[in-house]
């Protein structure tokens, strides 16, 4: 890989992880504003239903798409072992949003154990090779 | 537990999409263009791996909101990293893999991030889905 390469790969493998983070913060912020059950299936499945109503939530899924696509740019540029282990940079994007955005309390005890799950996964994705 | 078929689930989507991918003729970035793209998503809808692949996408919808109306945000999406530790294993049971050393120590450390959350984040909404056996 050229050093081209690796700067497109990380600026992709950023925009994936910010995609993926407005995605799930557009379907939070649907559910919390319906404010419904879910315990029965037939609950959850009121709940999927009520979402579809709901632009942000056609937002998210639109991203999903737009993530798909970027993927496979990506590993038609480097291996899959390396864009995975830079994308569990995402799990930290996540706990950002959700402290800053949803004004979630993300305590110590939060922020270690979303980090000890990025790091592992970093390592996971790495190992490939090894099989 | 409908985290772990979130999964579960997710795991599914991926081997689908994997298998039709495989299953599609070779793309030259050259020569690709809108009949091209309408000849690969013929060729793709007529596998049956990506209607698989679609209706996991359709159960995920269905799944994803009830775990994300009984949990918050920063505790339901590091819960759902349960699948890097799960595949492995999953895959050493059904597919005989080997696994290295850096790996399993990995998992460990994934494994450990996951306990480390489940047992500190006994919030409300975490205990209240877990007394009405949705986690």
């Amino acid at each position: 890989m050229t050093l081209a390469n690796y700067v497109t790969v990380l600026i992709l493998v950023t925009l994936i992880s910010l995609a993926e983070t407005g995605a799930q913060l557009c379907f939070k912020t649907a559910v919390e504003k319906l404010n419904m059950p879910a315990n029965t299936f037939r609950e959850m499945l009121m709940l999927s239903w009520r979402l579809l109503f709901f632009f942000r939530v056609w937002v998210g899924m639109w991203a999903g798409l737009a993530i798909l696509g970027m993927w496979i740019t990506v590993l038609g540029m480097s291996d899959l072992n390396f864009a995975f282990s830079l994308s569990s940079i995402h799990y930290l994007f996540i706990a950002l949003s959700a402290r800053f955005v949803l004004k979630e309390k993300v305590g110590r005890n939060r922020w270690l154990a979303t980090l000890m799950i990025t790091v592992g996964i970093a390592i996971v994705s790495l190992s490939g090779g090894q099989g | 537990m409908l985290v772990v078929a979130a999964d579960v689930i997710q795991f599914i989507i991926m081997v689908s999409f994997k298998k039709v991918a495989a299953e599609l003729p070779p793309v030259s970035l050259d020569t690709l263009g809108v009949g091209s793209v309408l000849h690969l998503a013929w060729v793709a809808v007529q596998t049956k791996y990506f209607w698989l692949g679609i209706a996991g996408m359709a159960s995920s919808f269905i799944i994803w909101p009830a775990v994300l109306a009984a949990l918050d945000l920063s505790v339901a999406f590091p819960l759902g990293s349960m699948s890097f530790v799960l595949i492995p294993i999953l895959s050493i049971v059904f597919l005989g893999e080997h696994i290295g050393v850096l790996r399993w120590f990995g998992i460990l450390v994934i494994t450990g991030g996951i306990a480390w959350l489940s047992v500190t984040e006994k919030q409300p909404a975490l205990q209240a889905a877990e007394a009405k056996g949705i986690t």
